[in-house]
């Protein structure tokens, strides 16, 4: 009774189709209940937190983490755990008591909303269009991931892979917005932990426990580096405690949880500011058994399988050899729960930077100003080019003038949303292809976020704690401490003794953004108190006027 | 250009990775629990973290975020020292 299909038995390819189904449908009929772009980008600010924690939690832990955590495990050990505990849960705290009320309070949609309100507009835009770029990217970061593990598993072809998960997600993200994402990302959440126990239970239980686990791996010349949490920082791993401390605890991982527009637009969607900060807190005592679903298979693999090449290919090796049809199924789909949990909320993210930030800025702005060559010379161009090919269709298609004069409603940028939406999972598709050519997926991702998290974490820290800091010195900030990034990469090879030192350039950028912010501030003009006032967090806490803090916070 | 700057900062990296190096892991591990308990003491010095109050209904002290807080951290440091 064995299908055709790979390795997945009937069981297998009927729970799988169930799922895809399931969800799809499910997104769909959450679509009926979207009017506005607030209800698209944010859920109507009306979700429970603990659908939002579970969301959180999940989009972290994409198909990226199961194959590249479980991998980084094989080859490096248990300190990978690092980036789910301390590299967790300290920032969390932080950001669900300082951070998630600000931006809450704000009644903002993006992170770079917030920043242009305490800055400047030039800062929103630019911020915007980082995350607006790199999310792009990890989209076809997310395609590839999946695609590569379903070819291990079932010999699928990868571009089959890449758009069958394309379609499923676009559906539901296109309809239903953030609302079902975070629900279907709640569901997604149970699918995964009870996926993730089977294949740890029963890799632990092939192996016989942990202890004859360690006493396996010892056995075969591991030195005590694959159990211990804490390695000196001159062991051959990304992971010595200096970059955990430093680069890590201290900088990439605060950048994530309180700068990430992924993970801080579910918080903004919390029915209240209780329960945004309590989604925080909620998703980090998920997190806690994160390190235990995905590096105890990554350690089992090593006294399963050992000598594999890559070890990024572990996770898909024990689906593949440890579990019988039915169970296969299971875990399939919790891996495919983690891919889709992590594009849906990258895809969701990037429309709503794509649309609030950056289309919505650049329609304001040019109907205060007349035409402008510089802006208008490549959108009116765009614009002609689709009315050309439109226009025998249907005489409605109106000229670029009208179009920026043209009055919008909600319902115009939940629409722009919508199309944007579809527009990214095609562009996601196409650059899928290119991550193949970086050997370690995790290590990628992770360079890429520090080569601009350090620096935007700086701004994000002294426009929220320090009065004083302004937007020319958060612009040379972010400049420079990208620029200190980008350089430090370019010589990393030379410089640092870590194989993949990203934790460390991230630190550096982030000392040299944060020095420079702080310099430049001080040598320019200080912002006006009317117009910082309610925005920071020393005259918030100072203040008995909490109520009209927050009507100032909330523009 | 490229060799030129490593040259300039590799006297700075080298001496700091002797630094990092020269920190035994038994201090490490103290400094990580000590980021830890710092923390949760911070969580307690905050106004309490209860939602907004609803009549006629009393809360429990359970709803205050901050024991949440530092039961996490709590948890999260048990690990730091069995590992």
């Amino acid at each position: 009774m064995e299908l055709s299909v790979g390795r997945l038995a009937t069981i297998d390819v009927i729970i799988v189709a169930v799922y895809l189904v399931g969800i799809t449908v499910l997104g769909v009929w959450i679509g009926r209940f979207i009017k506005t772009d607030e209800d698209f980008f944010l859920g109507g600010r009306n979700l429970p937190w603990w659908a939002i924690g579970m969301s959180m939690v999940v989009s972290d832990i994409g198909a990226l983490e199961l194959v590249g955590v479980a991998g980084m495990a094989y080859t490096y050990g248990i300190a990978v755990a690092n980036f789910d505990w301390i590299g967790c849960i300290p920032a969390m705290v932080v950001a669900a008591f300082i951070f998630i009320p600000y931006y809450w309070r704000a009644k903002v949609f993006t992170v770079p909303e917030f920043l242009g309100r305490r800055y400047n507009q030039f800062v929103r835009s630019l911020v915007a269009l980082i995350w607006g770029v790199f999310f792009l990217f990890m989209l076809g970061i997310f395609f590839y991931t999946a695609a590569l593990t379903m070819k291990i598993l079932c010999g699928w072809p990868m571009t089959f892979s890449i758009i069958l998960i394309a379609t499923a997600v676009g559906i539901y993200t296109f309809f239903g917005g953030l609302a079902a994402v975070v629900f279907l990302d709640s569901i997604q959440c149970v699918i995964l932990f009870i996926g993730s126990f089977i294949i740890l239970g029963i890799a632990m239980f092939k192996v016989g426990g942990y202890s004859q686990l360690v006493d396996t791996v010892t056995a075969m010349g591991d030195k005590g580096q694959h159990f211990n949490l804490l390695v000196p920082p001159d062991t051959p791993t990304p992971f010595g405690w200096a970059c955990v401390l430093f680069g890590l605890t201290f900088v990439l991982s605060p950048a994530y949880w309180l700068g990430n527009q992924a993970i801080v637009q579910r918080n903004l969607a919390a029915r209240s500011e209780y329960e945004a900060k309590k989604s925080v807190l909620w998703g980090g005592f998920l997190k806690l058994f994160i390190p235990i679903m995905l590096v105890g298979p990554g350690l089992a693999g090593v006294a399963l399988h050992p000598g594999l090449e890559k070890g990024d290919d572990i996770f898909p090796t024990l689906i593949h050899d440890l579990l019988p049809p039915g169970l296969v199924g299971i875990v399939f789909a919790a891996f495919l729960a983690a891919l889709i949990s992590s594009v849906d909320s990258y895809l969701n993210s990037a429309a709503t930077l794509w649309t609030k930030d950056i289309y919505q800025q650049f329609i304001d702005y040019r109907k205060k100003y007349r035409y402008n060559i510089f802006l208008d010379l490549v959108p009116g161009l765009l614009f002609s080019a689709i009315g050309f090919v439109v226009r025998p269709f249907t005489s409605r298609f109106p000229s670029y003038k009208e179009f920026l004069m043209k009055e919008r409603d909600e319902r115009h940028y939940m629409i722009v949303g919508r199309v944007l939406t579809l527009v990214f999972v095609v562009t996601g598709v196409f650059l899928a292809p290119i991550t193949e050519k970086f050997p370690h997926i995790f290590g990628y991702m992770q360079t890429m976020l520090s080569i601009f998290q350090g620096p935007l974490l700086s701004i994000i820290i002294l426009g929220l704690l320090w009065r004083r800091a302004n937007g020319k010195g958060a612009i040379a900030g972010l400049c420079l401490g990208v620029a200190t990034s980008s350089t430090l990469f370019a010589i990393q090879d030379k410089l640092f003794t870590a194989p993949e030192p990203f934790l460390y350039i991230a630190w550096w950028a982030f000392l040299v953004g944060l020095v420079t912010t702080v310099v430049v501030s001080l040598l320019t003009k200080p912002e006006p108190p009317e117009k910082i006032e309610g925005l920071i967090y020393s005259s918030v806490r100072k203040s008995k006027r909490s109520q009209v803090n927050n009507e100032r916070l909330a523009g | 250009m490229r060799d030129w700057l490593a040259e300039l900062l590799k006297p700075l990296a080298e001496w700091l990775f002797v630094l990092v190096m020269s920190v035994p892991l038994s201090v490490v591990r103290l400094i990580f629990l000590g980021i830890l308990a710092a923390l949760a003491i911070w969580a307690l010095t905050l106004p309490p973290q209860r939602p907004e109050p609803v009549e006629g209904k009393k809360d429990s002290w359970l709803s205050d975020l901050r024991f949440f807080a530092v039961g996490l951290l709590l948890l999260q440091s048990i690990f730091y020292l069995i590992f």
